[in-house]
């Protein structure tokens, strides 16, 4: 007998700035199943939990909770009525430890007012036995590793009583282990009874874990399937709403003349405690592109800044097409033909309250084909914008927006579409695709390989081992500020080894390890 | 130079720091509270000018102290309720607005100042009252502690309490665990339902509470007159002293106490004939090189991690 | 499509400027009807009284001078996203440079002479307004508290040399040896004390506008402004920049001081911090530290003061009663929020529809 614990009735949100997020939605949950909320980036979900978790209010619509109509005005009423949500970025406080974390908005006391530290530690540590989630309750969090952070957040929810359990993208942070270890543990959480709703845009495990599967697209439901009705494909195809382009690799041209562009030896960046990158050495030649596989937080981005410039480095050389840079600035970098793509688009990438004409000449306004020596000049200004709005598709009012108010797609291509109007000699992408909707992520990837085919040496770090592996002709692995692996077969590769690697639980040795390096 | 050493080795300079020391320390913990909750309040200054004022006002249409500190208190709440309108619900610029006020108070002071004693200078017309200064009997005939502790004005015994219940309620109650959250990570703190414009509201309310308090110590204690600008960077002292001394109300209180030295020192070399123009340039002199020592350290700490 | 929704945008800006003065002045009424005798009659020599007399509109072009100056010197910062509020502590010290050049060095050329005050000034108070940038750019030193500091290191150091070193012998109170007649700069027109000064602080409005929306360290400031690690990952030199807006917004207000001084004054008198920073950056804020609304606003205010300052003479209420317009004003101005909703309700019902 199947019991309906939450159901969404015609669900509508529309945001102030006139942005649908949701269209008519409809799904019920049952009590002691695992529920996947599908769709691609941008589709609408992450607004969707929101909804049930009382951040936001429909503007249209109701929620049945265990049959009574309910309108949860903030996620304290939400909490109070048994419904939890594990985030897709960690809401964690870094500084403070597992048992104030998990504590925090509801402890325990003796005395009004004081909090009784020592309660909070017996629970914690009875929850976390009973549950089987394991962690060190006395630990800060940021000692501990991405799974265990994970752990934290659920522990947060069952502390508070939750029957239901939202979990966000909850594996985009993990490797394919931890993601592993994550399932077991929702597994045991369904067989307690608990509701999971579990919301992500990898296939792969949403057929692994789910009993139900509904997807969304475009801010509207296309229809709640049990697990074994559809296959892969069709799913994908939901998602999508069209064909995929099944394999990158047709497009790669063979490129004749290959020097090295990029050389990186035994670069190192230290603090007083530990090294954040050790001993790293690759090199790109033209016409290649190198993957870095790893888990965030694993000295990727600090490897792309230094090489960049925007970031620190202790020690080692960099060069490009053999002349050392590691000394010289951001600007004569870039003069001497290297792009980035940052990972913080918002932050680094653009200043939002730009006009897009500002935002796509930044990083070579002061070139004399597209501006004048002292005064800016307007007109080749547009025209050199208009060009790239054309070329790129960019969905723009006009050149004068503020590229703050175009979707995170149209950002992304605004960013790619400078980067590569250098007509640059080495590309550094960092999680290009990161966050957009399809359509915008195949045409950057596309774009990335073009960039390579005309020559161009590619460093490409992503997250998405998917990504990774169908762009690269070879990959390194990253861990600890290490590198863990040199891979240059990439058909032989199966992500279990890659996990492996990435985990640190493997790793070459270090005459494997110097084929990243040319001679 | 043996004269300086001479007039500072003495338990009265002990006690003139805390004199002095008194309402930069009000100040500092108005900074300290508001940036506990994820708040910078610019505004301290401004707040301390308001209620320096409104304390004069308050007694002298009163006619009783108490309402008159009660009367600056109300004030200086207002004042940051309104600081926290603007940033939190018409979403200006706290800096912004920080200097908003700052720059309203010390010109609608002289305003309201004018208005009520027909002086733009100094409110030395109006009969206002202020608050009793107290003896500690058994405590005054300690050396030291006694010349430190006993013989103050009632409001220094006030900020002796704060000073110890403000590190206590943010270490160990409810309250504290939760305005932390909300200062460290705010997203996070009303993931688990707190509702972080209520706590943030709360922590301004408290910051302009102990910026009143401070401001109010100037013209019912320090002096029992107001005078224009009689602030004089105070707020910004603590404001500074905040931003040095970081989340540790330990390295706050040192701060605040180098401080109060430069302070102190000016109050004591003014009876000697040092020029005083140059002499009331001490104290800033000494929060200039604080904040940019403070500066300078980080800026290695950085570098070392790029050498 | 595009020209539509920019004009929109402009429009939406001017209405809530709009909006925002009237509460401004209602607020201001309000407290009129608390202090003065008769509030409504008062209230309209306030908003008339400037144009009553050439004299009077003459005298809000004179107060506009200074502060179109001390505006312009902040809003250069302030777009650069710096918020340095050393303008009024340079506009003090450098008011002493050019008493400096008027009383005790003579020229005889009252172009030359002037100038040469005027020159040094800016000069002087570029180079100082170095010291809290050059800490900012190489130590990121909070430059809130350096600028406040600074200012009042700045008075009594200022204080100091005045009483030492350019003290009056002729007469009791604090003030400087009278100016040289050559110094001082040339009236525009008979009958009004305007001179050559507000004709100086246009060319200035022109050139900061045409730094700022035409050159290329226009846009270096504004994209530093906007986005600083932006502006480093787009390999935009953040060091050089900082040290020469910092450079330009002392000039300007060391200008404006020599301006004041040399314009509307006989000799120096300044013992305390003067209002025309303060209100300068409020101005600059008031306008979004954009020359055109800057300028504008410069001017309002100034009209204000005026209205305020003829109205004074014949009430209680003193001219302070300004600060209550110019609090509200940038308040409301800079809120992202104010009025907003009546935009987004319009959204809303267009996503709804054709979304």
């Amino acid at each position: 007998m199947k019991e309906t614990i939450l159901e969404l009735r015609n669900i509508t949100k529309v945001y102030h700035n006139g942005v649908v997020a949701n269209r008519d939605i409809s799904i019920s949950f049952e009590k002691g199943e695992i529920h996947s909320i599908v769709g691609e980036n941008g589709a609408g979900k992450s607004t969707l939990m929101k909804i049930i978790y009382g951040i936001e209010s429909p503007s249209e619509g109701e929620i049945i909770h265990k049959g009574e109509k309910v309108k949860f005005r903030g996620s304290m009423e939400a909490i109070h009525a048994g419904i939890g949500m594990v985030h897709q970025h960690f809401m964690l406080i870094p500084t403070m430890s597992v048992v104030e974390n998990i504590i925090v908005g509801d402890e325990p006391s003796n005395i009004r007012g004081i909090v009784d530290y020592k309660e909070a530690v017996k629970r914690t540590r009875e929850l976390s036995e009973h549950y089987h989630l394991d962690v060190d309750v006395l630990s800060k969090i940021e000692d501990l590793s991405a799974g265990e952070k994970q752990k934290v957040e659920i522990l947060k929810t069952l502390y508070r009583n939750a029957e239901i359990i939202i979990l966000d993208e909850p594996t985009s942070v993990l490797t394919p282990q931890e993601t592993e270890t994550l399932f077991e543990e929702l597994f045991k959480l369904k067989e307690m009874g608990h509701t999971i709703i579990f919301i992500s845009h990898k296939l792969n495990e949403v057929k692994r874990i789910s009993d139900r599967i509904t997807v969304i697209r475009s801010g509207e439901c296309k229809g709640t399937f049990e697990n074994d009705e559809v296959d892969l494909l069709q799913l994908a195809e939901l998602i999508v709403g069209r064909k995929l382009l099944s394999s990158y690799s047709e497009l790669k041209k063979d490129v004749d003349d290959k020097k090295e562009i990029l050389r990186v030896e035994k670069l190192y960046l230290s603090n007083k405690e530990k090294n954040i990158l050790e001993n790293i050495s690759f090199s790109i030649r033209s016409g290649e592109i190198l993957g870095i596989a790893g888990v965030q937080g694993n000295g990727q981005s600090e490897l792309v800044r230094a090489i960049a410039g925007i970031g620190p480095m202790s020690s080692g050389e960099i060069s490009l097409s053999g002349q050392r840079i590691e000394k010289l600035s951001v600007k004569k970098r870039r003069e001497l033909g290297l792009s980035y793509i940052p990972e913080d688009r918002l932050g680094v990438g653009v200043a939002t309250t730009a006009p897009l004409c500002d935002n796509i000449i930044s990083s070579y306004y002061d070139r004399a084909d597209i501006n004048g020596h002292f005064f800016m000049d307007r007109r080749k200004i547009s025209e050199t914008a208009n060009n790239l709005i054309s070329k790129f598709t960019i969905r723009t009012n006009s050149i004068y927006t503020a590229v703050g108010d175009l979707s995170g797609g149209n950002m992304q291509k605004v960013v790619v579409a400078r980067e590569s109007n250098t007509d640059p000699i080495c590309m550094l992408a960092e999680q290009p695709t990161q966050g957009i909707d399809i359509g915008s992520s195949e045409y950057i990837r596309t774009q990335l390989i073009e960039m390579r085919n005309r020559g161009a040496a590619v460093l490409l770090i992503s997250a998405d081992l998917e990504e990774v592996l169908s762009l690269s002709d070879r990959v390194i692995v990253m861990y600890n500020g290490m590198i863990s692996a040199h891979l240059s077969n990439l058909d032989k590769i199966s992500t279990n080894d890659l996990g492996l690697y990435m985990l640190g639980i493997r790793k070459q040795t270090s005459d494997e390890l110097k084929e990243a390096l040319y001679e | 130079m043996a004269e300086l050493m001479s007039m500072i080795l003495t338990e009265d300079f002990l006690a003139t720091i805390v004199r002095v020391g008194v309402p930069l320390m009000f100040a500092s913990m108005s900074a300290y509270v508001a940036a506990t909750s994820g708040l910078l309040n610019i505004a301290i200054e401004g707040i301390m000018l308001m209620s320096a004022l409104m304390a004069v006002l308050g007694s002298y249409w009163t006619q009783s102290a108490v309402l008159g500190l009660l009367i600056a208190i109300a004030s200086g709440i207002l004042l940051a309720l309104l600081l926290a309108f603007m940033t939190m619900r018409l979403g200006t610029d706290p800096f912004l607005v920080g200097i908003a006020i700052n720059t309203f108070t010390s010109t609608f002071t002289i305003f309201l100042l004018y208005l009520f004693s027909g002086n733009k200078g100094i409110s030395a017309s109006l009969p206002s009252k202020v608050l009793p200064t107290i003896n500690i009997g058994w405590l005054e005939k300690i050396p030291i502690l006694g010349a430190v502790f006993s013989g103050q004005y009632l409001l220094t015994y006030v900020c002796f309490a704060f000073i110890i219940i403000v590190p206590l309620v943010i270490q160990k109650t409810k309250y504290g665990l939760r305005l932390k959250a909300c200062g460290l990570n705010a997203q996070a703190a009303s993931s688990v339902g707190i509702n972080v414009n209520k706590m943030q509201v709360s922590a301004i309310v408290i910051s302009g509470l102990l910026a009143a308090l401070g401001g109010a110590y100037m013209t019912m204690g320090y002096l029992s007159a107001f005078s224009r600008n009689m602030i004089a960077g105070r707020g910004w002292i603590g404001f500074a002293a905040q931003a040095m001394g970081g989340s540790s109300f330990i390295g706050l209180s040192l701060t605040t106490l180098a401080f109060s030295f430069f302070q102190a020192i000016v109050a004591v070399l003014s009876r000697s004939d040092v020029s005083s123009d140059l002499l009331t340039t001490v104290p800033y002199f000494g929060v200039l090189f604080g904040v940019i020592a403070f500066s300078v350290v980080n800026y290695f700490k950085r570098r070392k991690l790029s050498v | 499509m595009s020209k539509v929704k920019i004009n929109e945008e402009r429009m939406f800006g001017v209405i809530k400027t709009l909006v925002a003065l009237l509460i401004a002045l209602g607020i201001t009424f309000v407290v009129l009807c608390l202090t003065a005798e008769d509030p409504l009659s008062s209230f309209i020599i306030m908003l008339t009284g400037p144009l009553t007399k050439l004299r009077y509109f003459s005298n809000v072009l004179e107060t506009m001078t200074p502060l179109v100056f001390t505006a312009l010197a902040c809003a250069v910062l302030f777009r650069a996203g710096i918020f340095n509020l050393g303008v009024e502590g340079i506009f003090f010290i450098c008011g002493l440079v050019t008493t400096y050049v008027a009383t005790k060095i003579s020229i005889d050329n009252n172009i030359l002479h002037p100038f040469v005050a005027i020159a040094l000034s800016g000069i002087m108070g570029g180079l100082l307004m170095l010291i809290p940038g050059w800490l900012k750019a190489k130590f990121d030193t909070n430059i809130v508290v350096s600028t406040l500091m600074l200012n009042s290191i700045y008075l009594g150091i200022g204080l100091y040399i005045l009483k030492e070193r350019l003290i009056a012998s002729d007469i009791s109170t604090t003030a400087s040896e009278l100016f040289m007649e050559s110094s001082k700069l040339p009236y525009l027109f008979s009958g009004t004390r305007l001179t050559v000064g507000f004709f100086l602080a246009l060319v200035a409005a022109v050139l900061v506008y045409i730094m700022m929306n035409k050159t290329r360290l226009g846009y270096k400031i504004r994209i530093s402004g906007q986005n600083a690690e932006f502006a480093k990952y787009s390999g935009i030199a953040a060091f050089s920049l900082i040290l020469l807006i910092h450079f330009i917004s002392g000039f300007l207000a060391g200008i404006g001081s020599s301006v004041e001084l040399l314009s509307f004054y006989d000799r120096f008198t300044w013992t305390k911090i003067s209002t025309h920073g303060s209100t300068g950056m409020l101005i600059a804020m008031m306008g979004n530290n954009r020359v055109v609304p800057v300028m504008i606003a410069a001017f309002g205010i100034s009209y204000l003061k005026i209205g305020a300052e003829i109205m004074s003479r014949s009430t209680v209420v003193p001219v302070e009663i300004t600060s209550i317009v110019e609090a509200t004003l940038v308040l409301l101005i800079s809120s992202q929020y104010f009025l907003r909703h009546i935009r987004e309700k319009r959204l809303l019902k267009e996503g709804i529809a054709n979304g």
